[in-house]
């Protein structure tokens, strides 16, 4: 990324609830970046493989940090993960799992998969709060992320 | 006198004595011969007489051989009449064979050779045969002293001839015996000289006859000693005039040592005085040790006797003996014993035997005495009756002895041998059982050989377990070579008996004759069987087992997924109304109307989405209850039920839902196939997307492929189902379009519906060409009454 560009990130989550959640903490943390929110892991994996509605690359930008829950219809968070880190062009996007399971065989898995970072959603609203604006900080004001991202 | 007086008076008188003698006898003598005169002169005997009335042939015969005068007893003789022979000569009359010696004295005769000649002859008798006689010629001749007539005595010797005839063959058969007697035959004569000795003597003394004959034993060089020994006895049989016999050995150089047996034999004069001695001696060499042989086998055979009484004795064996035409027995008292008596019996025989044997055995004992007859053994065993009530076996054996093919008597021994039966019974029960539960038991067991480990012996499980027919089938060969196991299953259960000898409890897999694989826990230990090492395995089927534990696995897994899931969508709901919660709040502060709307919508749709989830959860849970009792219930019926609670969907889309099924008569619980029902349609509704003219079909038919099994169907022409997302289809909260309601319970709770009525359920699917679901429920039936 160039400085100044702002930072694409591909939010994959398919309750609208939660969705609409996660997008008004980011909005109260100031992460103006353009958040391209998708329901299901199908519609995701059409983005990142520019497949079905997305061959045009206009229409899916590539992004720079992939934010997902692992439960996803049609197909599964891990699935895609599984997918994006076999991908020669998509293996180094950084790609985060915001999630409500806290169960040990999914974050064992997702690892196995080389998952970037693992954040289970609190119950508490203001809990949640926190850890959105932490991680914008973290991922979108702080982290380096690798050039030739784009095309 | 003097005393020379007195002996020539005494001369005297004994020379008168003399002469006076003398005279007497000159008397008588001068007496009879003239009463010989007298005889003559008196004409009482006549010279005719003389001649005619002998008692022997008189013949007178000229010079030329012809008879000339022959007397009365001489044709009687020859059965001629006077005139017949005097018209002959003596040599036609005379036997062919004799004429040559006859005419030969005859012819000294005629020349004055000799004056009186005497031989035997034949005549021949007027029928031809011959008659022996014997002649006396004398010659009457002339002045000139030449033969005129002969004057001949013919006297009839047949008998004489016949008994010389007798003496020589006799004496010839005599001589035979003597010749070829085997004995050494001697005669002795009163001074001891051999007068006979046999050609058999001649060869022991190895001498010829001639140098034996008169001399003495003591001439003929025999010892001192043993001449002395002979000379005793000759002695004895003079002075006893008794026949003696005696035994004697000899030490022969070449021979060893021999033994003899003499006998000595007085033979008497015509008057009854000995006069000869005759002594026969045998060699009794072979008979002594013969003898001695059956001396030492008689001794033998009374030590065997006493042993085989003893042995008896010990063995506690009772003797019996059995006249077989009467039945009567000897017996011993331990015999008696073992038919239960403490006292020896007065009596007993075969059918008081019989008696005390139980009637059951009394068909096989008839048998056994019937066999015993022809082939000589008697063997059986029986119960018998002691006298005291109690049940006894007994094992008579023994023998049948023949008289010229005759079976004379039975003799054997006879013992208890209750303890053994009892025990023999004991071991076959025991045998019987291990035997029936070895073929009885659910277990498969096979014993093999070691080193090859070829088959011996395999119960019924194994051959259940293996698939294979008989044991005829599998004996013999290894299991390897048979095909049940794998080497690669194998290898790993051999390593584990090298190690340790044993295996225990492995678990591997069979494959059985049919190719199925069956699953095994397997355990191998050695065993010894008759000094031989075998391998023992015992088989378990554990392929149902292994099922169930898989079963058990596969629903631990599902519960667990179960619960991570509900726990997952349980939560997200509660973090949605918490977080909108929250927001609320702050909208209220903004005092943002809309926003406020929204969130509370946001609120309410979580808890009814939670409560919804609960209670199908709460369904799904209760579904397959064992309170859930099944009964008949018609297609027809449920579907309307069905039908008539989702009314309001099915209006809303316009979708047409119509019954093709033949009359169905469905079994299980009511309210539960109505529930099936509800939720499919209920999908077909929901999924129906741009369909315009949305129709659900619900019918049944009769499966070929399932053996004419009833499958039920619901078909829509909706939407579809993309091909990625079959599989997931039944999954537990598996929505594949969130945008829809539901809880995405629905088709899980049809699946399992499905599963408790003991069917399955699949389907077949085309995006926007619709969708089919097809299932089957144990016992339904299409009606057949048209």
């Amino acid at each position: 990324m160039e400085d100044g560009e702002p930072l694409i990130i591909l939010f994959i989550e398919d309750d609208p609830a939660h969705a609409e959640i996660t997008m008004r903490n980011f909005k109260k943390s100031r992460i103006g970046n353009r958040i391209i929110h998708l329901p299901d892991g199908q519609l995701a994996l059409d983005y990142l493989f520019r497949q079905g509605g997305y061959c045009d690359p206009e229409v899916s930008p590539r992004p720079h940090l992939i934010l997902m829950d692992l439960r996803l219809p049609k197909v599964d968070g891990l699935e895609v993960l599984k997918k994006i880190r076999s991908s020669d062009e998509l293996h180094k996007i950084p790609t985060v799992i915001l999630t409500t399971s806290e169960a040990e065989a999914d974050i064992s898995r997702a690892y196995d998969f080389n998952v970037n970072s693992y954040l289970v959603k609190p119950l508490d609203f203001h809990k949640f709060s926190d850890l959105i604006e932490a991680f914008g900080f973290y991922w979108v004001v702080w982290n380096k992320y690798p050039h030739g991202n784009e095309k | 006198m003097s005393i020379n007086e007195l002996h020539q008076i005494d001369e005297l008188r004994r020379e008168i004595e003399q002469l006076k003698q003398e005279q007497i006898f000159f008397q008588t003598e001068l007496d009879r011969h003239k009463k010989r005169e007298n005889i003559w002169r008196s004409n009482d005997i006549h010279v005719e007489d003389f001649f005619n009335n002998a008692a022997i042939g008189f013949v007178v015969v000229d010079a030329e051989d012809r008879f000339v005068e022959v007397n009365a007893r001489m044709c009687a003789m020859l059965d001629y009449t006077r005139d017949e022979l005097l018209d002959r000569t003596v040599s036609e009359i005379t036997a062919a064979e004799d004429r040559a010696v006859s005419h030969d004295l005859n012819e000294k005769l005629h020349w004055g050779e000799l004056d009186i000649i005497d031989y035997e002859k034949r005549y021949l008798k007027k029928d031809g045969t011959p008659l022996w006689v014997h002649v006396t010629v004398s010659a009457v001749r002339n002045e000139y002293g030449h033969h005129v007539y002969s004057i001949r005595t013919v006297e009839d010797i047949t008998k004489r001839k016949e008994m010389e005839e007798e003496l020589r063959t006799s004496r010839e058969v005599l001589r035979s015996i003597t010749d070829n007697s085997p004995d050494v035959i001697a005669r002795f004569d009163l001074q001891l000289r051999h007068t006979f000795i046999n050609s058999y003597g001649e060869k022991v003394y190895g001498i010829s006859r001639g140098e034996i004959l008169g001399k003495t034993n003591a001439d003929l060089g025999m010892p001192a000693d043993k001449v002395a020994f002979w000379n005793e006895h000759f002695e004895k049989v003079l002075k006893t005039g008794k026949q003696v016999n005696t035994e004697f050995d000899f030490d022969s150089p070449t021979l060893g040592h021999q033994y003899f047996l003499s006998f000595f034999v007085p033979e008497r004069s015509k008057e009854g005085q000995v006069e000869s001695i005759l002594a026969i001696t045998r060699d009794i060499t072979d008979l002594k040790r013969t003898e001695e042989k059956f001396r030492s086998f008689a001794e033998k055979l009374q030590e065997s006797e006493e042993r085989l009484r003893l042995v008896i004795e010990a063995a506690d064996l009772g003797t019996w003996d059995f006249d077989i035409e009467t039945g009567i027995a000897n017996h011993s008292l331990r015999h008696d014993q073992i038919f239960g008596y403490s006292e020896p019996q007065p009596e007993w025989s075969y059918e008081i035997s019989v008696q005390h044997i139980l009637p059951e055995f009394h068909q096989e004992v008839r048998d056994s005495v019937a066999r015993a007859i022809e082939t000589g053994y008697l063997s059986y065993d029986a119960k018998v009756h002691w006298p005291d009530g109690s049940i006894h076996w007994i094992a008579p054996r023994g023998r049948v002895y023949y008289d010229k093919g005759k079976p004379l008597r039975m003799a054997g021994i006879v013992s208890d041998i209750t303890e053994r039966k009892n025990a023999e019974i004991a071991v076959k029960e025991s045998e019987e059982m291990f035997s029936t539960m070895y073929e009885v038991v659910p277990i498969g067991i096979s014993i093999a050989s070691l080193p090859d480990g070829a088959l011996n012996n395999v119960n019924n499980a194994w051959l259940e377990i293996t698939g294979f027919s008989n044991k005829g089938e599998v004996l013999g060969k290894t299991t390897a070579e048979l095909g049940i196991i794998r080497k690669q299953n194998r290898d790993p259960i051999l390593e584990e008996f090298r190690q340790h000898g044993r295996v225990r409890n492995a678990e591997t897999s069979f494959v059985n004759r049919a190719g199925e694989h069956r699953n095994v826990s397997i355990n191998i230990d050695t065993v010894t069987l008759r000094g031989q090492k075998y391998l023992i395995s015992t088989n378990e089927d554990i392929t149902e087992q292994k099922k169930a534990e898989l079963e058990i696995r596969q629903r631990n897994e599902e519960l667990t997924r179960f619960i991570y899931t509900v726990s997952h969508d349980l939560k997200s709901p509660l973090v949605t109304i918490k977080s909108f919660t929250s927001f609320l709040k702050e909208d209220i502060a903004d005092k943002d109307q809309e926003a406020l709307e929204k969130d509370i919508r946001y609120i309410e749709n979580a808890a009814d989405k939670m409560g919804k989830l609960l209670d199908e959860l709460l369904e799904l849970s209760r579904v397959g209850r064992k309170e859930e009792s099944k009964t008949e219930v018609s297609l027809q019926t449920t579907v309307q039920s069905a039908i008539d609670l989702v009314a309001g969907r099915i209006s809303s889309k316009n979708v047409k839902v119509f019954l093709s099924a033949p009359p169905v008569m469905l079994y299980g619980h009511t309210q539960r196939l109505v529930q099936l029902y509800q939720n499919m349609i209920d999908n077909a509704v929901k999924f129906m997307g741009k369909q315009a003219d949305p129709v659900i079909e619900i019918g049944a038919f009769q499966d070929k492929d399932r053996n004419g099994e009833v499958v039920l169907f619901v078909k829509d022409n909706g939407q579809g189902i993309d091909p990625r997302y079959h599989h997931k289809l039944f999954g537990l909260f598996e929505k594949l379009d969130n945008s829809t309601e539901g809880t995405g319970i629905g088709l899980a709770l049809v699946k399992r519906i499905v599963e408790t009525h003991g069917g399955s359920i699949w389907f077949t699917s085309e995006p926007e060409a619709g969708t089919t679901f097809f299932f089957t429920l144990k016992e339904t039936k299409i009606l057949k009454n048209h």
